[in-house]
């Protein structure tokens, strides 16, 4: 087959002008602006270029037009078939909407032994019947998870402490599978759970029924046993000898740890973080505090400013990216949700910062008592007795009832960063996400008001922190930050650079 | 007072924590005024009350009066003028951006969601390339995915 080319001057550029494409852009500090094309793509470039290029004042040869034309942020007369490469690429940046609901979190039971100042839904009682799921209410739950489209379904087992209704776990867990495999899904299962009181049976179940646990940490003795209280003040104790006697029986990679952050673990960063490296975890989310129940109710004891979080969080990074220079692997969770997004052509199914927003579209709880809700803050909100964003109940609503009615459409109609003031405009829009539920909870309706919001504060400040770090041209900066998002380590990782 | 002028643009300073700017609706758009002003909203009130000379006037009154532990320093009315004037100039820009690009970004977005393949475009130049089509990542054959009839 011959090969057939253009003529040569097919490939010449010609004198004409260019042609925008939709993007986005902002003032950083230091003189600098951050232009992020619809697909998520960016430069960062001196204050002024955003305005040369929106006024067609960039010359042909230049290197900066080549760079915004490599990068799709125009176009000229010698430019490929763009269009198609740019949906492609939005498509993939959004490939996490397809499938819809992929995780499902059954509350079992909302006993628990421990008291969480931050913790909204527990309650100590031994009365096993009025908190715990019943047999047909996961039966029935079940039903309803399967019926989302999605090929590969998570299960998350939460409380309360879901391994005092172990029961109700192992009826559901064959349930599950069976059903899965009926219809052709991938199953994951998941239990989060303090490890208090599990036993060597329940973990092996959970070693045979390849199981992953979820267990909470919040840092050295002083920070956990004081942010997570329970008879005989020993949490940490038993969480640490706990988590070594599941990763002997489970398996190393099947335990991981989620830290919790309270006024006092503020005052320590380093600490927490070499905790986590002491117990030879490779991974770290320093999470801020969710405005959700009880967390509210005492927020003199947990509550703080983001300030003094976003302190927290960069004397952290800083510490963790020192370690990691120093050769210990540990990634920061947020911060590697974030760079996959700003650095690949990937999103991510991280359910707390996406457009559209998880609740309901990437995530379903299903409670004790049947009860359906968008996302675990949702159900929270409801045991402070705002039931704004209960879906329905799976004794009474069908899969099709749960996402056509208003509370799930009223909710949709505020999920979309692409189209709410202030966000419609920002350069971070392709990075960040839209949480209705935050919006009504902090600021009173689910559209919110960002000036004020401290959702929008502390992402654009983490966001652009992070392309103050990307744009520093730091190589080993780079491999380390690409080892993170690859989940590799930093000596697997030989070269990387921002696209 | 007369603050500061510039084509278009004029401000009065009425007192350390009020002012007025006036702007020439034919350099500024609405749009770009309203989305300026939606996020100078945490820190000032901001009214545009009906202007009689066709001029747009934002009468501006800063939220804070009096020093506090979180705020220990007041927002100085210049600086809000300033900061407010680079603002409207972005908005100004980004709205430029947004009327070039509006019906692209629409067609994109129809691209890459459209499941039917019709929007598709061929691409130009001819597949008939022994080379690329040997390639399994070549743009060839990435392309061929979007383009050949729905299966």
């Amino acid at each position: 087959m011959a090969r057939v080319f253009y003529p040569v001057e097919s490939y010449s550029a010609s004198e004409a002008g260019y042609r925008l494409l939709p993007f986005r852009f902002l003032r950083l500090e230091s003189n600098k602006e951050l232009l992020v094309n619809q697909v998520g793509e960016f430069v960062v470039a001196p204050f002024g270029t955003a305005q040369a290029l929106i006024r067609k004042q960039l010359t042909r040869g230049s290197d900066i037009y080549a760079t915004f034309k490599a990068k799709q942020f125009i176009a000229d007369d010698s430019s490929s078939p763009l269009l198609d490469l740019l949906a492609t690429k939005y498509r993939t940046k959004y490939g996490f909407i397809e499938g819809f609901t992929k995780l499902h979190i059954f509350v079992v039971t909302l006993r628990c032994d421990h008291s969480c100042h931050y913790c909204q839904v527990s309650r100590q009682t031994a009365d096993k019947s009025t908190y715990d799921m019943s047999y047909e209410t996961a039966g029935k739950s079940v039903e309803l998870m399967m019926k989302s489209p999605a090929r590969h379904v998570t299960l998350e087992f939460q409380g309360g402490e879901p391994l005092l209704a172990f029961d109700v776990i192992r009826y559901i867990v064959p349930l599950a599978k069976r059903r899965a495999e009926a219809l052709g899904k991938d199953l994951d299962i998941v239990v989060t759970t303090n490890l208090a009181n599990a036993t060597d049976d329940m973990l092996f179940y959970l070693r045979d029924e390849n199981i992953k646990i979820s267990t909470s940490l919040d840092g050295p003795a002083f920070i956990h046993n004081a942010n997570r209280p329970r008879p005989g003040n020993n949490s940490y104790e038993l969480t640490i000898k706990n988590i070594e006697r599941a990763r002997k029986i489970l398996g190393y990679s099947k335990v991981a740890a989620l830290m919790t952050t309270t006024q006092l673990s503020l005052q320590h960063p380093t600490e927490i973080i070499d905790e986590y490296v002491r117990l030879d975890f490779h991974s770290i989310f320093l999470r801020p505090l969710s405005p959700y129940g009880f967390a509210v109710k005492t927020k003199k004891k947990t509550g703080y400013q983001l300030d003094n979080f976003l302190n927290f969080y960069r004397t952290g990074l800083a510490h963790i990216l020192q370690l990691n220079r120093a050769g210990y692997n540990l990634a920061e969770v947020y911060a590697k949700i974030l760079l996959t997004k700003i650095l690949t052509p990937d999103g991510t199914g991280f359910v707390d910062l996406q457009s559209p927003a998880g609740a309901g579209i990437n995530v379903l709880v299903y409670n004790y008592d049947g009860d359906v809700y968008a996302t675990d803050e949702s159900r929270m909100l409801a045991e402070m007795g705002d039931h704004t964003f209960r879906l329905g109940n799976v004794w009474t609503h069908s899969h099709k009832d749960i996402f056509t009615g208003d509370p799930f459409l009223n909710l949709v109609s505020a999920s979309c960063n692409q189209s709410l003031t202030g966000c419609s405009d920002c350069a971070l829009q392709p990075y960040c996400g839209a949480d209705p539920i935050y919006n009504h909870t902090t600021q009173g309706d689910i559209f919110g008001h960002r000036p004020t919001s401290n959702f929008c504060k502390r992402n654009m400040t983490i966001i652009k922190y992070l392309f103050d770090l990307i744009s520093k041209q730091d190589s080993e900066l780079m491999r380390i930050f690409f080892a993170w998002i690859q989940n590799s380590s930093l000596s697997e990782v030989s070269k990387a650079g921002p696209s | 007072m007369i603050g500061a002028a510039a084509d278009g643009f004029k401000s009065e300073v009425v007192s350390n924590l009020s002012a007025t700017i006036y702007l020439d609706p034919r350099i500024y758009s609405r749009e770009a005024i309203l989305k300026a002003c939606y996020w100078f909203t945490n820190v000032a009130y901001i009214q545009i009350p009906e202007s009689p000379d066709g001029r747009i006037a934002i009468q501006i009154r800063l939220r804070q009066t009096v020093p506090t532990l979180e705020e220990p320093q007041l927002e100085r009315i210049e600086e809000f003028i300033g900061e407010f004037c680079n603002s409207l100039l972005d908005f100004e820009l980004r709205r430029q951006v947004e009327t070039e690009t509006a019906s692209l970004k629409q067609l994109i977005l129809a691209k890459a969601f459209s499941e039917s393949g019709v929007l598709e475009d061929e691409p130009p130049g001819t597949i008939a390339d022994p080379v690329e089509n040997r390639k399994p990542t070549s743009l060839v054959q990435i392309m061929k995915t979007f383009t050949s009839p729905k299966e």
